[in-house]
């Protein structure tokens, strides 16, 4: 698993369909946040609708 | 022109007079001019009362002042639309633009002359003394030394009242810095934006958004909402007065609290010391004149018995029978006599249009300009014959578009007309002069070789006709507010779970996965719990004979429910249950079809061809200059689109919806003139005879002096007329018809028609729709309707079915004052009589066809002298039509009447409404019919009575209280429009839906309509994915940020519906600054919530369903991630996930 090297401890179910990846400690709300987004913006790119023009 | 007049020396004798007392007798037109050359003599230090009969007269002679004497300060001192002893208040605006007036004339600096202008009705009544003495409230950006917790201490002394949404005239709000207040005078409410003592920002909002307006407010002044202050003085006075009248305890309690009450005004007199007249707050030296001194004294007359009618029939009641209850004769209107005495030795003149024929009279010679009534070229000819003899002539028009017509008219004639800014001092003979103004009338001086012609004349209307006012051009609606203010046992929608009832608002700690020592800037918080505010909803028990179960909605899915509309005590779900399942999937199939109905159409369309027309000539733009009234923006906006789509050689096809009196009928006559132009014919399809007649005048007046052939056919036309109007529409004669479905009937033909208009085609019955349909074919088509089509709806439904909404109303309209109270002979009497006083008419509404004429018997005996007839539904057809239109022409005073004029009905001289036994009609049904009246611009007032003998159950109490509280924006209200709604919805779609509606709810219905037709556009994936989203940050609207429960429950609302995955980009951006602007800048857990919605939005377009704290760790789901991503995603995750730790 790539992911292992980007978010040390994260670990894929299959079966269940869910990924697990251990929060940061030590972060300001605001900094989680945007730590979330980042997680999402990396492994969960938007799928692109074929009407609409790329974001 | 006062200077022409001065050199023709006609007004010679009467000027002898500037500094004594007189009368004149003189023709109505020469009045006024006369009135600004006796100010002119007195010098420009002169100030001058000018008192009129009526209120128009005074708005009609106020117009005629700022022409004739352009350097005066004119003011008007309207009245309050109530009389002293009647238990309402007068509106804050009154009262606002009252002690604006009055101020002015105390700070009158003698700089240039000074005149107020009032009807008889304010001249006459006492007011409380020192009013002008009330030193407004200053708000001034940048200024500093403001206390905002004094400010509103002083705007509740002032008679503001405090609430948590500024809605209405006299209302402020304070949020944290902010200050919302609405002055009584003012166009838009403020917003002032406070920074310790300094205030850092004024700026003006709308009403409808609560958004604040572009253009900053350098300063305002902020004047008392009453005329009645709450001073410490008065409050001792009326706990006093307490104890002796046990039954105005309620009222009296709350006012010596310190709390405006509703009618208060009218105890004025017993409450304040003294009252003083009108003239205590003129200058010592002002000259009073009194226009049509006869017409003055005989409403005098009326006004006081009216007046003491009131005090009989409201405080007797009110003081159960006692004689003489409280001492309020110091509130009754003064005589005429009684004002002249006051005046002391002040000038007083009067003019009469009579000559006395004594020798103290003063007369002035001059001629009324010749009537040409029904000759609209009448009155040009005989311009141009006065220029032959060698006449001077002016011609005042109210627009500039009126001005370059009557130069056209003239030119036409080869005559001179000269369009001037003002008028000469030095006029040339055998010239027109053409100004820009507002006159009463004009007048003929054989003698002087001179001439004023006023716009009704020249362009031969019928005067009176033309109500003529400047509106003031209204904001355009956005987003309106609608706050989702929720009671307990309210239902509501819930889209995944059904019908539900709401049952409370909690707060929850919830666990929110392992945090420790987080916090701002450090800080050591090492709690692993949040606060959370949910909805608690109720639903039908999963077991039988078991409490219901509960849901929690947490404030971040708030965009799921909605409130329920759409039919009487639904059964709630059953969680879990397939019932809602099934509901909903009828539903959705249901709209499926509505959705491919309006996609074939549109496409059957598209592919036919019409006429495409031309761009607008010059005639068009004439013809729209000479709309008398400034058109709202929604009105601009409607006929632009409308042009845009007769321009093209696709049908037009659109729906204009608005209510009565917004501009529907402006935008017809603009559409039907340019058709015309091109030599096509019209046919406007109205429902009932009324409306034939109505729009026929409408339309004969706009196009007075356009070459246009305009001819109505309905049952009112003789068979001669209607043959002849057949005929022409065959031969190509007849330019415009206006007919009920008579125009559908066989053997109509036209010769070359390019337009419709349907006016309300859902009341057309379904035997007119093959004739419908064959008259629409390939023809461009303007529909029209007066019931509200949803916002959502025409959102969901742009760009297939072209539909324009009117929804700004001309701004002065008065709100309709409103009385509930038990029903009363007296009051009864009263509120007849003082329509009759000012010659309008009264709707009497009983629902009862067995005991209405009975009812109507009774109001005959109560009041004599009104003309009374009776409608209800069981009279035949042609019976009922003739009794309407007989009541629109004023042969009749009072119309009692069963609901049937709940809808299409407009008659703007009817003011009064009174409903008997209103308790049994529904909030919906009150609130329509209620909107029959206030039409014109006279005051309305609405009778809610309800009998006194039998309970009032606890929901009509409320309802009757939602409606006299007369606010739009209040909870039950908006829940009463969306009923109209629904009706806008069918004659939208069409077909049989109600049962979909009360099934899902209105506005789940409405939802999926937008889903399935954007499905059928291919454009967003249908259906939603509901998303757990939890981290452990704190992330609410705390309540010291929005403290208003229910502006809180709409603000996460509005976040939430921002975060689904199919609002627009820039969705929560929008809301994060309409908070910025209503509430201040957002604390951090405002900031952070954002973000957790920017996320939310995120995970949702990324078709997530779970993002979770759990433990120390993130669950996503579900995860399903291809090879190919897994690959794909590797190289650039690496650069990204470094990001993060870095962050770390």
């Amino acid at each position: 698993m790539r992911l292992q090297r980007l978010y040390p401890g994260a670990r894929l179910f299959g079966q269940a369909k869910a990924l697990s990846v251990p929060l940061p400690k030590d972060l300001e709300d605001a900094a989680l946040v945007a730590w979330v987004g980042d997680l999402l913006d990396a492994i969960f790119p938007i799928p692109v609708p074929a009407t609409e023009p790329v974001e | 022109m006062i200077t022409a007049l001065e050199r023709a020396h006609v007004l010679d004798a009467a000027l002898e007079s500037a500094h004594r007392d007189a009368d004149f007798s003189l023709i109505e037109g020469l009045r006024v001019p006369l009135l600004a050359a006796l100010l002119r003599a007195r010098g420009t230090a002169s100030a001058l009362l000018a008192v009129t009969a009526t209120s128009r007269e005074a708005q009609a002679v106020l117009d005629a002042l700022h022409c004739y004497a352009p350097d005066a300060t004119v003011l008007e001192l309207p009245a309050w639309e109530t009389l002293p002893h009647e238990r309402l208040s007068p509106s804050a605006e009154t009262v606002g633009r009252r002690l604006h007036a009055l101020r002015a004339a105390k700070q009158w600096d003698r700089a240039a002359p000074f005149v107020l202008v009032a009807s008889v009705r304010s001249a006459l009544q006492p007011l409380a003394p020192g009013l002008a003495d009330l030193e407004p409230l200053e708000l001034r950006a940048g200024g500093r030394g403001y206390d905002l917790a004094a400010l509103a201490g002083r705007l509740v002394e002032i008679a503001y009242t405090r609430v948590d949404l500024v809605t209405r005239r006299g209302e402020f709000a304070v949020r944290g810095g902010i200050l919302d207040v609405f002055p009584p005078a003012a166009e838009h409410p403020l917003r002032a934006e406070f920074f310790g003592d300094e205030l850092e920002a004024l700026r003006a909002f709308s009403v409808a958004d609560q958004r604040s307006l572009p253009e900053t407010v350098g300063h305002a002044e902020l004047g008392p909402a009453r005329e009645l202050l709450l001073t410490d003085a008065v409050r001792q006075r009326a706990a006093e007065m307490q104890s002796e009248f046990p039954t105005l305890q309620q009222m009296l309690a709350k006012i010596a609290e310190g709390i405006p009450v509703e009618g208060m005004e009218s105890l004025a007199p017993a409450l304040l010391d003294r009252l003083v007249p009108l003239t205590d707050y003129l200058p010592p030296d002002a000259a009073i004149a009194v226009l049509g001194p006869e017409r003055v004294a005989t409403r005098a007359l009326h006004l006081g018995e009216t007046n003491r009618e009131f005090l009989d029939a409201a405080w007797s009641a009110a003081t159960a029978g006692a004689q003489a209850p409280i001492d309020l004769g110091a509130g009754d209107f003064l005589s005429v006599n009684g004002l002249r005495t006051a005046a002391g030795d002040r000038t007083w003149w009067t003019f009469s249009p009579f000559d006395a024929g004594d020798e103290e009279g003063i007369r002035v010679d001059a001629e009324p300009v010749p009537a040409f009534a029904g000759r609209a070229e009448g009155a040009a000819d005989h311009v141009v014959e006065l220029l032959r003899d060698g006449w001077t002539v002016a011609v005042a028009t109210a627009g500039t578009g009126l001005v370059e017509r009557a130069a056209d008219v003239l030119a036409g004639r080869e005559a001179a007309g000269r369009p001037v800014e003002t008028f000469p001092a030095d006029p040339e003979p055998g010239v027109a002069y053409l100004v820009k103004g507002a006159l009463e009338a004009g007048f003929e001086l054989p003698e002087a070789r001179f001439a004023v012609l006023s716009e009704a004349e020249f362009y031969g209307r019928t005067a009176g006709v033309d109500s003529r006012q400047v509106k003031r051009l209204a904001s355009r609606r956005r987003n309106v507010v609608d706050p989702l203010q929720l009671r307990p046992g309210d239902i509501v929608v819930h889209q995944t779970h059904g019908i539900g009832r709401f049952v409370e608002l909690v707060k929850r700690e919830v666990a929110s996965g392992e945090r420790t020592a987080r916090g701002p800037l450090g800080t050591s918080v090492t709690t692993a719990k949040v606060e959370r505010e949910y909805l608690v909803l109720e639903y039908a028990p999963s077991k039988r004979g078991m409490p219901g179960d509960r849901l929690f909605v947490p404030m971040d899915q708030l965009d799921l429910l909605t409130r329920y509309v759409g039919g009487e005590a639904p059964t709630l779900s059953k969680m879990g249950g397939s019932d809602w399942a099934a509901a909903k999937g009828r539903a959705r199939k249901a709209v499926r079809d509505i959705a491919v109905e309006l996609v074939k159409l549109y496409s059957a369309r598209m592919a036919s061809v019409g006429h495409a027309f031309g761009p607008d000539t010059p005639w068009q733009r004439e013809l729209e200059e000479a709309f008398p009234f400034v058109e709202t923006p929604d009105q601009l906006q409607t006929i632009d689109e409308v042009k845009a789509d007769m321009q093209r050689p696709i049908p037009m096809d659109r729906l204009i919806s608005g209510d009565v009196g917004y501009g529907k009928t402006e935008v017809a006559v603009r559409a039907a003139f340019k058709a015309v132009q091109e030599g096509k014919q019209v046919a406007m399809l109205v429902p009932t005879t009324l409306l034939v007649r109505q729009h026929m005048e409408t339309f004969a007046e706009r196009f007075a002096g356009f070459p246009v052939h305009l001819r109505a056919l309905s049952r009112f036309q003789t068979d001669k007329e209607a043959k002849d109007t057949i005929a022409g529409l065959a031969s190509g004669e007849v330019d415009v018809v206006i007919g009920t479905h008579r125009l559908l009937s066989d053997g109509i033909r036209f010769k070359d028609l390019g337009l419709v208009i349907i006016d309300e085609e859902q009341r057309f019955g379904v035997e007119h729709k093959d004739a419908l349909k064959k008259l629409k074919t390939n023809v461009d088509i303007l529909a029209m309707s007066a019931t509200p089509i949803p916002r959502t709806l025409e959102m969901a439904v742009t760009g297939i079915r072209e539909m324009s909404t009117l929804a700004t109303p001309p701004e002065d309209r008065h709100p309709i004052l409103t009385y509930v109270g038990a029903y009363n002979d007296k009051t009864v009497a009263a509120a007849v009589r003082r329509e009759l006083l000012r010659e309008g008419q009264v709707f009497f509404v009983h629902n009862r066809v067995s005991s209405i004429n009975r009812v109507a018997a009774q109001l005959a005996e109560l009041v004599p002298e009104a003309r009374i007839a009776v409608a209800h539904g069981q009279l035949s057809e042609h019976v009922l039509e003739q009794v309407i239109v007989d009541f629109w022409e004023r042969r009749f005073d009072v119309l009692v009447t069963t609901t049937i004029i709940e809808t299409g009905i407009d008659i703007a001289n009817a003011n009064t409404l009174i409903i008997d036994r209103a308790d049994k009609y529904g909030l919906s049904q009150l609130h329509q019919i209620r909107g029959r009246v206030g039409r014109g611009r006279e005051r309305a007032y609405a009778y809610f009575l309800y009998d006194d003998d039998k309970p009032l159950s606890e929901t009509a109490t409320d309802r009757l209280e939602t409606i006299a509280a007369n606010n739009e924006l209040g909870g039950g209200m908006q829940i009463a429009l969306k009923d109209l709604e629904i009706r806008g919805a069918g004659n939208l779609l069409g077909g049989e839906q109600s049962g979909h509606i009360a099934g899902v709810g209105f506005d789940l219905y409405l939802r999926m309509i937008g889903e399935a037709v954007s499905a059928f556009r291919g454009d967003v994936v249908e259906g939603q994915t509901e998303l757990r989203l939890e981290l452990p940050v704190d992330a609410h609207l705390p309540e010291d940020y929005i403290e208003s429960e229910r502006l809180r429950l709409e603000a996460y609302q509005k976040l939430s519906t921002a975060a689904a995955a199919t609002s627009a980009d820039d969705a929560i951006d929008a809301v994060l600054e309409e908070l910025r602007d209503r509430y201040g800048e957002p604390p951090e857990q405002v900031a952070n919530l954002i973000d957790v919605s920017r996320l939310r939005r995120r995970a949702q377009k990324a078709g997530l369903s779970d993002v979770v704290a759990m433990g120390g760790n993130l669950r996503i789901a579900p995860a399903e991630l291809p090879d190919s991503s897994r690959c794909g995603c590797s190289g650039s995750t690496r650069g990204r996930g470094c990001s993060g730790r870095r962050r770390r």
